[in-house]
């Protein structure tokens, strides 16, 4: 034996905050970075003109294949600490490029997640100012939008223990909210008559681009991820959270889909709302109803705000530690730790994005769907080379066994097939988002080709995370002494 | 053994039997081990092997090194060595110990620290000390050198997970923030103080020993009635005096 390998005093990752967050406050995070409320209210909508009767099996099969990838995940989640979730496990699977490929295309997914739910924020919160009589339009919404960053950064800066606190609650108020409204809606459609039939799919690629769409409902649940230092038995906490997270989601997309397939439930909802309006004939009741979930929405946008941005923040604090952005950004307050200036620096981008496509576009619909699909567009391909990572890690280490290489396999051949499916529907057009994804991507690549070439040895650097240290082994213990 | 019984599975209960066998395997082959080998050695599924050691790892018994191929043992096997280890104090120490109690009129008390706890060391057998190890320990907030031990901690909550106090007597500091400013105190004037907080008569006054390099080892310590509290605090610079004569018998 060559002894053992170089073990550091400090964390490369030190100045976070650690074990600090319960599994619930992990949770909190997957939880709040996906916005599940927003989602039962909006997606059903979305997937079942294309997919008809199949949409309770297009919502499993997407429930199932994120599990799949959730599988993965956990994987690295009980061998590595990592603050930067997905882009130090692929890296350490695959190797510099792939790895800064991921990394990069879930910063985009993030981002745009990021600034889709601050608009989304600011556009619910528009129209609730409207009920009261204030004028909406985008000069609300931006000012709002603006409130809502102002908001959200002062929180995360102030710790991730009490953002990931808010979160959670704010998530399962809002599920509540959301799922009050449409078991009301649902039994108005049944009293009048209405049977639950959506009619047949379109066509076989539209079902494979409604499953496609349905993943993106799940995406961000790996987030728990990037807070893996900040939770306490982050081995435990993390996997279990990543574990259950896209099972929990499923059943709740599977539910919120079931009352949504009669006709006139979905009248409501239009295809994409900003706002959710149940029918006028419910009565007063059903309008107070309406405003409690549009405060539960509001609500989850916000939540994922914070899920995202904290999500955003992590990467780019490891990154910034290993030089491959700028090192400022892996700089802590000293006080909160937290990483201030990765998230003081993403959260300007993140209001100003959105408000100025809203004044561009002028429909807060049209950039909400933009986003989203440029969102779905990052983590898509962070999942698949995760997928194709998880294997070629455990080989490298030397823990391979046959169901980690089974469903690896499969979760990323399935997904590549999902997507070249999806691209033969009429119904996806390769439009803006993709173009605008490449160009990101592209941008990333010419971001990592100048640091790499100003500072050579940049790849043996990637990937940090929070690895044992000195201290945690036994070999440095002595019995009769007190640690501070 | 049969090459059966060796084949052990991950299913309870034989699981513990199988995970405490990982964790001596990590121990005997010393750091830098792999789960691979650990698998041949035991003739173990590879599979139940690899779970295992995340479990332990999960547990913080083992630890992954930064090559994520390689184990060691981790610092909570330190829990096990605390509670197995036994003070010794040497024959020279004695001799100091012996010296101190000819010079004073109440009991004089040797104690040792491990990470989180209190061990007696070497009790005075003359006026012995009021409480055993397993009381103070349950009460570290309310008794002299379990102050020390709270003072030398940046975090309370590393020694006291949950901050439930019980009043032993009616001079126990039961809020948290009087124990901080206690605390302050204590690491202040580099001595600590139990005045009828444990008991109702009973006080003490307890020293550091540290060691060349200023850690926490053990304290020195004078208990007595409550009534003598004066008395006790002018032996004060004769027991700093005495653990620094202690420290490199100890240390």
């Amino acid at each position: 034996m060559s002894g053992t390998p170089r073990i550091r005093s400090r964390s490369p990752v030190a100045g976070l905050e650690r074990a600090r967050l319960s599994f619930v406050q992990v949770l909190g995070q997957s939880v709040s970075a996906v916005a599940p409320s927003a989602v039962m209210v909006t997606l059903p909508a979305l997937v079942i003109p294309d997919a008809g009767r199949a949409t309770l099996a297009v919502f499993a099969a997407a429930a199932i294949l994120m599990t799949a990838v959730g599988y993965c995940v956990g994987q690295f989640a009980t061998r590595m600490v990592a603050v930067s979730g997905l882009y130090s496990y692929i890296v350490k699977g695959l190797g510099a490029v792939p790895g800064f490929a991921g990394g990069w295309s879930l910063l985009v997914g993030y981002a745009a997640a990021a600034m889709a739910s601050t608009l989304g924020a600011a556009s619910y919160l528009a129209a609730l100012l409207g009920r009261v009589g204030l004028p909406t339009g985008s000069t609300l919404i931006a000012v709002l939008a603006a409130i809502v960053g102002l908001l959200a950064l002062l929180l995360m800066i102030r710790g991730v223990k009490l953002s990931a606190r808010i979160m959670l609650a704010i998530e399962v108020f809002a599920i509540v909210a959301a799922s009050a409204a449409l078991v009301v809606a649902f039994v108005q459609s049944v009293r009048e008559g209405a049977t639950a039939s959506a009619g047949g799919a379109k066509s076989g690629s539209a079902v494979g681009f409604a499953v496609l769409l349905a993943i993106t409902s799940f995406v961000g649940f790996e987030s728990a991820g990037t807070v893996a230092r900040e939770a306490r038995n982050p081995f435990v906490t993390v996997p279990r959270a990543i574990r259950w997270t896209p099972i929990a989601l499923g059943v709740l997309y599977v539910f919120a889909a079931a009352l949504q397939l009669p006709e006139p439930v979905r009248e409501g909802v239009d295809s994409l709302p900003i706002v959710l309006t149940l029918p006028d004939t419910s009565g007063a009741g059903s309008s107070a109803l309406s405003v409690v979930m549009e405060l539960g929405i509001t609500a989850s946008w916000f939540a994922c705000v914070l899920g995202s941005t904290t999500a955003l923040s992590r990467t780019l604090f490891a990154m910034g530690r290993e030089g491959v952005v700028p090192t400022v950004f892996g700089r802590t307050h000293h006080r909160f730790h937290t990483p201030h200036v990765a998230l003081a620096a993403a959260m300007p981008v993140i209001v100003a994005v959105p408000v100025v496509y809203l004044f561009v576009s002028g429909s807060s619909r049209d950039v909400l769907i933009g986003l989203l699909a440029v969102s779905a567009h990052g983590y898509v391909l962070a999942y698949v080379l995760l997928c194709v990572a998880t294997p070629a890690f455990l080989r490298r280490i030397g823990e391979l066994t046959r169901l980690p290489l089974v469903i690896g396999a499969l979760a990323a051949t399935a997904m590549v097939a999902l997507v070249g499916w999806a691209a033969f529907s009429r119904t996806y057009v390769a439009g803006a988002a993709t173009a605008v994804y490449v160009l990101l991507m592209l941008l990333g690549a010419a971001v990592f080709a100048i640091r790499a070439r100003r500072s050579p040895g940049i790849g043996e650097r990637m990937g940090v995370y929070d690895e044992a240290v000195a201290d945690d082994l036994l070999g440095r213990y002595r019995p009769w002494e007190v640690r501070r | 053994m049969s090459p059966d019984d060796r084949a052990l599975s991950g299913r309870q209960p034989k699981a513990v039997t199988s995970a405490l066998r990982v964790l001596e395997e990590v121990a005997r082959a010393g750091s830098g081990v792999t789960a691979k080998d650990i698998a041949a050695r035991l003739s173990m599924p590879s599979a139940t092997t690899y779970r295992l050691l995340n479990i332990l790892v999960g547990e913080g018994y083992v630890v992954r090194l930064p090559d994520l191929s390689g184990f060691a043992l981790g610092q909570k096997i330190g829990v096990l060595v605390d509670a197995a280890v036994v003070p010794t104090v040497c024959a020279a120490a004695r001799e100091v110990l012996a010296e101190l109690r000819l010079s004073v009129r109440f009991g004089v008390h040797l104690f040792y620290y491990t990470n989180v706890a209190v061990r007696t060391a070497d009790a005075d057998p003359e006026y012995p000390p009021p409480e055993d190890e397993s009381f103070l320990n349950q009460h570290l907030y309310a008794c002299a050198v379990g102050k020390l031990l709270l003072a030398e901690k940046s975090e309370l909550e590393s020694v006291i997970p949950r901050w439930e106090p019980r009043a032993l007597t009616a001079r126990t500091l039961v809020a948290r923030s009087e124990l901080i400013a206690n605390l302050d105190l204590i690491r202040s004037r580099g001595f600590a103080t139990q005045l009828a907080e444990l008991r109702d008569a009973s006080a003490c006054v307890a020293v550091p020993v540290r060691s060349g390099s200023g850690t926490l080892v053990g304290s020195l310590a004078l208990s007595g009635h409550v009534d003598h509290e004066h008395l006790m605090l002018r032996h004060v610079p004769s027991l700093r005096e005495h653990a620094e004569r202690l420290a490199p018998l100890m240390a």
